[in-house]
């Protein structure tokens, strides 16, 4: 396991370093000036754009660019956006509140995902169906309708969740969290609902159910307990996408995270930002994957690494 | 206010300024206080929507941080609410000859940090705008200047730090020199987006770590420092400050990416009103009067909507395909039902709140006339194949240019016309630069003397030139050049509406509308008030 660990790591590397590449050279292919952008409406004089263009390395060619800010990489330097603020700064401000609404959201797609799933297969077939009716209507709703409609119905007309902003703490964070869940949530239910059925018929279940234990007992310490590996992978890898794919809640929802910094930045083609957070983001979701298998190993004794 | 009194009144006042190397002496700005002023009666604290400033310093940044700079700064000049120029930190500013200017301020403001407001202070905040290695956004106001070529050069570093048109005169004088002479000066310095406002001596050693927390002259000071740009920027009321005191204690500006989310929490109540920059989405226009019934302002700002030409193209060199496209167009209609009647329908290329006005130079070519326009167009010899529109994506304009891509379609009988999207402004600009494939949507967002829009978007090499179509005009330029060296305003406004008849003569551009600024505020506020640059903070009032 130690020696798979270190060769998936090695791996990773180079996969870092090919991403920035690519993520750099898409960045640098955008067509326009980033800086003459960066007045508006306002005029520039050349010599701010000259000056500015030297400052960022803008007139050296593409690879010089990327070596440049490699070089700077590996010295800890993210560089700084067109304004002169430091990258590293912007994403240590922003990362914590996109981790607290990925965190929030895993919460809800595990607690709810799980416990509907689980209800939706013992509870016989009205309940199935209902819960099957809701999840599929969930998920085919896109997520932005949703957020509006969350955001106009408990929001701004019942007022019981914030309407936006991070000002109200953790509180601030349930309604956003809640909607960024539900397809994965949905496919949570999916999930456990298939597997504890396959459970119930497994033959240790019914051996719990010959040694007189109750029904609640065997669900809860036999059957969940093995219906739930599939579960726990889903929602290990779904982490990284809640992270990365939280642009259009973030937006909706005025959370500072670094999806709204990803897509401003991109679309003002701050070379530096977007290849910062794109690569963290990148690097988040080799580490889950190889978490992920990891974990494999943990829960079912029978898959080895080497 | 009425539009025609505040024109006069505007003209009465730069002509003083210029014309009778008078002393304009403070009038209302400071000391008396006007009806409804209750300001020792009052306080309490507000919040406004406003999206991510990249600087707070004034001159520094994009417009943005006009408020917060508004707040922390106190300007020269400003523009009252009936667009009168205004005395604010300046005792007087006179002339005898439209080229160097004499600026007195007044004696004993101060700094938030105590420190003395001078003339040397002044001249310190303007050289740091004009040095070029510093790349302030207002750097380029400050060519007009004696001096400027030395600290922007286009080739290496420059050989000085100070502007040799600036000049301590005295502790509460300075001296402005200019290039050639401007009748335009004081409305150009006057406002909260300018390159003209002091700094203290504490800036200048570090100015990024100024720039978290600007220790201004304004009427309110930091209130904790601003280290995150998503950061809420707080300011309060700062008590020592010599001007009109604000009327609420405390303003929270609260950082919004989406228009969408400050529409949506300015209807929950949770801002009170949305600052000069954070515009409502276009798509929302329609029904911000359902939604806030009485407690919207539509106030008239400098922003001119038009459809460009690319006028190098053969199928668009002909001036009466472009007249014929513009009578197509039905204004009316536009600013009614798709910007909910907050917008006004566009005259010629200078907005409504222009100093001097904006006669109807357009004349019948901005008014829907189908008839005329498909007869004209076949005058010219028809049109055939496809035509694009091109646009930006994603800024609400699809519902006003479908309207437009209609009405071609209709009423001259051009089947085939698409709208043509750009992904960001960035590449606009650049195919702008490179030369349109079709008439194109833009505009210009600008200053309130009729030169800011002619000579930034309709003369050769200037900065808004590709959006114009490349329009430039000899008769144009030497009209604005004699408009400059006017000794009165009536000339000066009579030489900039001759320049822009000519424009509307060559017909470049087809003026579409004009945009309003649209404040929605919260119910526990009195309406507030804003000026042709944007909001009045010192003016907002809790009921």
């Amino acid at each position: 396991m130690g020696r798979y660990t270190v060769r998936r790591l090695i791996q990773m590397v180079f996969v870092f370093f090919g991403v920035t590449l690519i993520i750099y050279a898409a960045v640098w292919a955008l067509p326009g000036d980033p800086i003459r952008a960066l007045s508006g409406n306002r005029p520039m004089s050349e010599s701010t754009i000259n000056s500015l263009r030297e400052q960022f390395h803008l007139n050296d060619p593409f690879y010089m660019q990327y070596l440049t800010y490699i070089g700077n990489l590996l010295r800890g330097d993210l560089g700084t956006d067109f304004s002169g603020r430091s990258v590293a700064q912007q994403m240590g401000s922003r990362w914590p509140v996109t981790i607290n609404l990925a965190l929030m959201a895993l919460l809800f797609e595990a607690v709810f995902g799980i416990a509907l799933g689980t209800i939706a297969a013992v509870r016989g077939k009205v309940t199935d169906y209902v819960i099957l009716f809701f999840s599929i209507s969930i998920i085919s709703l896109p997520v932005f309708v949703l957020a509006y409609m969350g955001q106009i119905l408990l929001g701004v007309k019942a007022g019981i969740f914030p309407v936006s902003g991070i000002n109200e703490g953790w509180l601030s964070y349930i309604l956003p969290g809640f909607i960024l869940a539900t397809t994965g949530m949905a496919s949570v239910a999916r999930l456990v609902r298939s597997s504890v059925l396959e459970n119930l018929k497994a033959d240790y279940t019914r051996t719990a159910h010959a040694k007189g234990l109750s029904n609640f007992r065997v669900l809860t310490r036999h059957v969940l307990r093995n219906s739930l590996i599939p579960a726990v992978t889903f929602l290990a890898i779904d982490l990284g996408y809640l992270m990365g794919g939280a642009i259009v809640i973030e937006g909706v929802f005025n959370l500072p995270g670094i999806g709204q910094l990803l897509f401003r930045s991109t679309a003002a083609q701050e070379g530096a930002v977007v290849v910062g957070v794109a690569s963290l983001l990148v690097l988040i979701f080799l580490l889950t994957n190889l978490l992920v298998d990891l974990l494999y190993g943990v829960l079912d004794p029978r898959i080895g690494y080497e | 206010m009425s539009e025609e009194s505040s024109r006069i009144s505007i003209r009465n006042r730069v002509f003083a300024a210029i014309a009778l190397t008078a002393t304009v002496l403070a009038s209302t700005a400071c000391n008396s206080s006007g009806p409804g002023d209750k300001a020792s009666a009052s306080g309490g604290s507000i919040s406004i929507a406003e999206f991510e400033p990249d600087h707070l310093t004034p001159g520094w940044g994009n417009t943005f941080q006009t408020d917060q700079a508004a707040a922390l700064f106190a300007p020269l000049a400003q523009f009252d609410a009936n667009n009168e120029v205004e005395l604010v930190q300046a005792e007087s500013i006179t002339t005898s000859d439209n080229r160097v200017w004499t600026v007195k301020i007044k004696p004993g403001w101060t700094f938030h940090n105590g420190e003395e407001v001078t003339a040397q202070s002044y001249v310190d905040g303007i050289n740091t705008a004009a040095y070029g290695p510093n790349a302030w956004s207002s750097n380029y106001s400050l060519a007009i200047i004696e001096g400027y070529d030395a600290l922007n050069p286009t080739t290496g570093d420059p050989t000085t730090k100070v502007l040799s048109g600036l000049k301590v005169v005295d502790p509460q004088t300075f001296e402005v020199t200019l290039k050639s002479p401007n009748s335009q000066f004081l409305v150009g310095i006057a406002g909260p987006v300018t390159a003209w406002f002091p700094l203290p001596k504490a800036a200048l050693d570090d100015l990024a770590a100024y720039d978290k927390a600007p220790i201004g002259n304004g009427p309110f000071q930091m209130d904790g420092k601003w280290e995150n740009p998503t950061d809420s920027v707080k300011v309060k009321a700062y008590e020592a400050y010599k001007g009109t005191k604000p009327k609420v204690s405390k303003i929270e500006f609260k950082i919004y990416t989406s228009a969408d989310t400050v529409y949506t929490d300015l209807l929950a109540g949770s801002v009170d009103l949305n600052g000069t920059y954070a515009r409502l989405p276009s798509t929302k226009l329609a029904q911000v009067r359902s939604d806030f019934s009485e407690r919207v302002v539509a106030n008239p700002i400098i922003y001119t909507q038009w459809l460009g030409f690319p006028l190098g193209d053969k199928r668009y060199s002909d001036i009466r395909v472009r007249q014929a496209i513009s009578m197509a167009i039905d204004r009316e209609t536009i600013t009614s039902k798709i910007f909910g009647g907050l917008y006004t329908p566009a005259t010629g290329v200078l907005a409504p709140g222009t100093i001097g006005g904006s006669p109807d130079e357009c004349g019948e070519y901005c008014k829907f006339d189908p008839a005329k326009a498909k007869a004209l167009l076949a005058v010219a010899g028809g049109w055939s194949g496809p035509m694009e529109l091109q646009y930006i994506a994603g800024q609400g304009s699809e519902p006003y240019l479908q309207a437009i891509a209609n009405s071609i379609r209709q009423n001259l009988g051009i089947a085939d016309v698409q709208l043509v999207a750009s992904p960001t402004a960035t590449e606009y600009l650049s195919a702008l630069t490179a030369g349109a494939k079709g008439p194109f949507a833009t505009g210009y967002a600008g200053y309130p003397s009729p030169s800011d829009i002619l000579t930034g978007a309709f003369q050769k090499g200037s900065p808004y030139n590709p959006r114009t179509g490349f329009y430039s005009s000899p008769t144009m330029d030497s009209l604005v050049d004699q408009a400059y060296h006017a000794t009165t305003s009536e000339e000066a406004t009579g030489l900039f509406h001759a320049a822009e008849a000519q424009i509307m003569k060559d017909f470049p551009v087809a003026p579409v509308y004009n945009i309003n600024q649209i404040i929605a505020y919260n119910d526990r506020l009195e309406t507030p008030k804003a000026n042709v640059l944007g909001l009045m903070l010192d003016q907002i009032t809790l009921k």
